[in-house]
């Protein structure tokens, strides 16, 4: 009884903290839309950031519901043999390397103009 | 008739079974228990090629069968009840379906077909059903009614035949690498890549690679419930068999130690190419992989199946008898993945566009 009560406590709490949490970060975004440049809120601007925005988000929804339906697919075929090395069987007589030759590659880097003298 | 072996209480005379808690042979109506080592006495024909009397059972031809339906039957008699039981040309152990008694086909484990090692099972029925009921939960795209309406259809406990394979392999490799070097000065970024040949030769071991050695059994599924701990195999006795179903192999060891030495050469390969360090990239060039020795042996492994029932569709789970390792595919509950894909879409797009909002 008394844990159940204790649990009720802290759901309240959570969901209190929650929403709290919300309402501040919405009235700090109203605050600082008050500052913001207005070019930002532009429709087209608006508009493409919300689509690149949507494709990342769905590319990301996509691999988490992925890895969760993997989980539901666990008969896999095993390849290796691995866990049945005897163990210290492993032993590599030849080890060695042979060099061959090298390659250089060199990129520009760009400088800083100088600003001439205006002369006239 | 072949001979059927069962294993009696020596107190109440019931049918004993093996108790994988226990690790010895109990009596189900007297809670008697007995070692195995104490009732090994049918075990004695078992090397000498033949039991006295003992012949495959005649082909039943009644008249109600069809030419070639009973092709690879064989019947046998319950000595408890004078039951028939009907079983394939693999069966090594059942249980009579009459009176329930657990029965061993002596004649399935003679000569050449005694199994060299058994390990008993060390995890009971209960423990398969609870495996299962863990193996459902924590799963989001599982359907929920998936867990109230499925059905356990069957579980029952096999001993799998499987061929068990030692060797010991060459390895020879080449690989061409590279190391990278970066650098600048005031006008230029230098990238400087070194090329070389690199070659590791050795030699490396496995035992007790298992191949499962009956066609009965999905080998991806028996492969999914690896590994076998090996060292808590037992000489077989076929009391370890009572109260278990058994088949004797029907693959042989040529195509099992096909796939046997793909697995250990790929292993090889790997383990070579893990050695090849310190370098930006590597790339295996050549390679070849040769068996110094190989060995078998034909042991049976303990393997818990189950299967359920759901919109008459039949799905089967498999459990390790030895580590509890349990497998089984599920099936995906479509609408709760798409909720889960535009709501975790909408929701991390919409945190993206905030902070951008902020902070950008």
């Amino acid at each position: 009884m008394f844990k159940k009560s204790v649990r009720k406590t802290a759901l309240i709490l959570v969901r209190t903290a929650v929403l709290s949490a919300a309402l501040t970060a919405l009235f700090s975004i109203a605050a600082f839309a008050e500052n913001v440049e207005k070019s930002k809120f532009d429709t087209g601007p608006l508009i493409l950031r919300g689509i690149v925005c949507l494709a990342i988000g769905f590319f990301i929804a996509a691999i988490i519901t992925g890895t969760m339906k993997s989980k539901l697919n666990t008969v896999r075929g095993n390849n290796y043999a691995s866990e049945y090395i005897v163990p210290s069987s492993f032993t590599v007589g030849r080890a060695n390397e042979v060099y061959l030759y090298n390659k250089v590659d060199k990129l520009a880097r760009p400088q800083a103009r100088e600003e001439d003298d205006g002369n006239g | 008739m072949p001979k059927l072996s069962e294993y009696k209480c020596l107190n109440c005379n019931g049918a004993l079974v093996f108790d994988s808690k226990l690790q010895k042979m109990k009596c189900p109506f007297c809670d008697s228990s007995f070692t195995v080592e104490e009732l090994s006495a049918p075990d004695s024909q078992l090397g000498a090629g033949n039991i006295e009397g003992d012949s495959w059972a005649q082909d039943i031809t009644p008249n109600t069968w069809a030419d070639g339906e009973t092709d690879g039957l064989f019947s046998y008699v319950c000595r408890s009840c004078g039951g028939e039981i009907i079983g394939d040309a693999n069966m090594a152990a059942t249980s009579c379906p009459y009176c329930g008694n657990p029965v061993v086909v002596l004649g399935a484990f003679t000569g050449k077909l005694k199994p060299d090692y058994v390990i008993p099972f060390k995890l009971s029925k209960d423990d398969a059903i609870s495996a299962l009921s863990r193996h459902l939960q924590g799963k989001r795209l599982l359907p929920k009614v998936f867990k109230d309406e499925n059905k356990l259809k069957e579980i029952k406990g096999f001993y799998v035949p499987f061929w068990v394979f030692d060797s010991e392999l060459y390895g020879n490799y080449s690989y061409k690498t590279t190391r990278i070097h970066r650098w600048s000065d005031k006008y230029y970024d230098y990238t400087e890549t070194k090329f070389y040949d690199v070659f590791r030769e050795g030699n490396i071991s496995f035992r007790s690679v298992p191949i499962d050695g009956s066609e009965k059994f999905d080998d991806m599924l028996m492969e999914s419930i690896e590994p076998f701990d090996f060292s808590e195999a037992v000489d077989f006795k076929t009391a370890y068999l009572a109260g278990y179903l058994a088949d004797k192999f029907d693959v042989n060891t040529d195509i099992s130690w096909k796939r046997a030495g793909t697995r250990m050469a790929n292993t090889t390969q790997q383990s070579f190419y893990d050695t090849v360090t310190g370098y930006d990239s590597v790339r295996q060039n050549s390679g070849e992989c040769t068996v110094l020795s190989k060995s078998a042996k034909y042991a049976l492994f303990p393997v818990w199946m189950l299967s359920t029932v759901w919109k008459d569709k039949t799905y089967t789970f498999a459990m390790n008898g030895q580590t509890g390792k349990f497998v089984g595919d599920l099936p995906v509950d479509k609408k709760a993945a798409a909720r889960w894909l535009i709501g975790l879409g909408i929701g991390i797009a919409a945190a993206i566009f905030l902070i951008t909002l902020l902070f950008i």
